[in-house]
C-alpha cells in the first residue's frame, strides 16, 4: 500500500515539475508543534508548493483546535529574539485568510502568494492565533530549519561596520524585508516602484517621509537599539522592520 | 431606512465602537472630506455589521469622479495625532476590494474581516484614496476618536 503511495506522489511530483518548469519545486511540509499548553490535542502541517517563480501555494491542514471558532494564521519573517523561529518573535510578513474551523475543530486554509514574499526568513514560521486574542498561539510551524544560520547570511546585507544602507521600496514592499543595522547607520530608502509610498513608523514617529514618487529617496540615522517596525501607510501588508544593535 | 441606526450622527457612534465587541447591531460612520480639492462632493459612509467574530464593513459613496478607480481601507491610529484619527498617518490594516465610481459618481464596496484586525486601535479609521495615486485621500471616517 505505501508503495503505490509513494509512486503516485512521484508521479505527482514529476508532473508538477514537467508542468510548472524548472524553476518549480516539490511540495515541502512543515509540520506544526503546540506551544503552550502540550495537552491541547491541536495539530496539523503547512505544505507549500511552488508552482512558477512568482506562484506558490501554501495549505494549513489544522485539527484539534476548538470548533466553529474564528483562527487568523501569519507567515512571519525571522525575529531577534531567538534562533528557534517560533521563539523569535519576528513581525508578520504574510496572512493567510481569516478561517474558522469546523464543528470537529478541523479547518483548511490556503493561501497563494508570490515566493518572494515568503522565502527565507521572510517566511521563518507560520502561526495560528485565535482571532479574539492574538496573543493565544496555539500551534507554530518553523520553516527555516536554522534560523541562526540563515539569518547571519540573509540579514546582514553590509558588515555591521557600515554606516550606510539602502532599502529598496518596491510596489507594494520593502526589500530587504528584515534589516539589521549597528546603532548609528544612515538607512536610504529608494523608490524603485512605480506608485507613490511613504516611509513611517508608530514605533519611532521620527521616521517620517513625505509621499515619496519614483526615483525619490528618504533617510533616518538609526542611533537607540531594538527593532522597529515602519510601513507604507498607503499600502496593505507592506511593513518592514530594523534591528538596530550596539555598535 | 434599512434598518440600522445611525448612531448620534458620528460622534457618540465611534466612542461606542471602540470596542466593536460590545453591540450586535450595525453601526454607521459618516466619511468627511479631507483639506484638499479632490472630489469635493465627496462623501458617504461606512456601516459595520458584527456576526461570530466577524465585521463586514460596507461603504456607501457618492460624489466621487465618474468611472475613476478607488481603493479603501481601514487605517490603524498612527503616529501623527492621538487626537484626530483621520490626520494620524498610521498603517492599513484591512482593505477593501478595488472599485470604481460608476457613471454618477457613486460607489459601493464591501469587506468582511475577524474583528480582532480593525478593533481598538487597529480600525481608527476609513480613507478612501486614487488609486492611481494614494496619496489623495479625498474623504475619511474616523472610527475612534483618541488613541489608547
Amino acid at each position: 500500500m505505501s508503495r503505490f503511495f509513494r509512486s503516485n506522489s512521484v508521479l505527482a511530483s514529476a508532473l508538477l515539475l514537467s508542468s510548472a518548469g524548472a524553476a518549480a519545486m516539490p511540495t515541502l511540509t512543515f509540520p506544526f508543534k503546540t506551544l503552550g499548553t502540550p495537552t491541547s490535542g491541536a495539530s496539523g502541517q503547512l505544505t507549500v508548493r511552488t508552482l512558477s517563480p512568482t506562484s506558490s501555494v501554501s495549505v494549513l491542514t489544522l485539527r484539534g483546535l476548538m470548533p466553529s471558532t474564528p483562527y487568523v494564521a501569519h507567515y512571519h519573517a525571522l525575529g531577534a529574539a531567538s534562533s528557534d523561529p517560533c521563539a523569535s518573535n519576528g513581525p508578520i510578513t504574510l496572512g493567510f485568510p481569516a478561517f474558522r474551523t469546523n464543528a470537529q475543530g478541523q479547518a483548511t486554509v490556503l493561501l497563494r502568494a508570490d515566493p518572494a514574499r515568503i522565502s527565507g526568513t521572510l517566511g521563518a514560521y507560520v502561526n495560528v492565533h485565535t482571532a479574539a486574542n492574538l496573543t493565544v498561539v496555539p500551534l507554530c510551524a518553523s520553516v527555516l530549519k536554522t534560523g541562526k544560520a540563515q539569518a547571519a547570511q540573509s540579514t546582514t546585507t553590509a558588515a555591521p561596520t557600515a554606516l550606510q544602507q539602502t532599502v529598496k521600496i518596491g510596489d507594494n514592499f520593502f526589500k530587504p524585508a528584515v534589516l539589521s543595522v549597528a546603532a548609528g547607520t544612515t538607512v536610504t530608502w529608494t523608490h524603485t516602484g512605480k506608485v507613490t509610498h511613504n516611509v513611517l513608523s508608530v514605533d519611532l514617529p521620527g521616521i517620517r517621509s513625505a509621499d515619496l514618487h519614483p526615483g525619490e529617496s528618504y533617510s533616518y540615522t538609526f542611533k537607540t537599539p531594538g527593532t522597529f517596525t515602519y510601513y507604507c501607510s498607503y499600502h496593505e501588508g507592506m511593513s518592514a522592520t530594523i534591528t538596530v544593535t550596539n555598535r | 431606512m434599512m434598518g440600522h441606526k445611525i448612531v448620534l450622527l458620528g460622534i457618540a457612534g465611534p466612542l461606542l465602537l471602540g470596542s466593536c465587541a460590545l453591540f450586535g447591531l450595525p453601526t454607521t460612520y459618516l466619511f468627511k472630506h479631507n483639506p484638499n480639492q479632490a472630489d469635493p462632493s465627496a462623501g458617504g459612509n461606512a456601516v459595520a455589521s458584527v456576526s461570530g467574530g466577524m465585521v463586514s464593513t460596507t461603504l456607501s459613496l457618492s460624489g466621487l469622479t465618474p468611472g475613476k478607480a478607488y481603493i479603501a481601507h481601514y487605517h490603524a491610529f498612527g503616529p501623527d495625532s492621538s487626537t484626530n484619527p483621520c490626520a494620524s498617518n498610521g498603517p492599513v490594516t484591512q482593505g477593501f476590494p478595488n472599485f470604481m465610481a460608476d457613471a454618477s459618481g457613486n460607489a459601493s464596496v464591501t469587506v468582511k474581516t475577524d474583528m480582532a484586525k480593525i478593533e481598538g486601535d487597529n480600525g481608527a479609521y476609513l480613507n478612501v484614496h486614487y488609486a492611481s495615486d494614494p496619496s489623495v485621500v479625498p474623504i475619511c471616517a474616523p472610527v475612534k476618536l483618541a488613541k489608547g
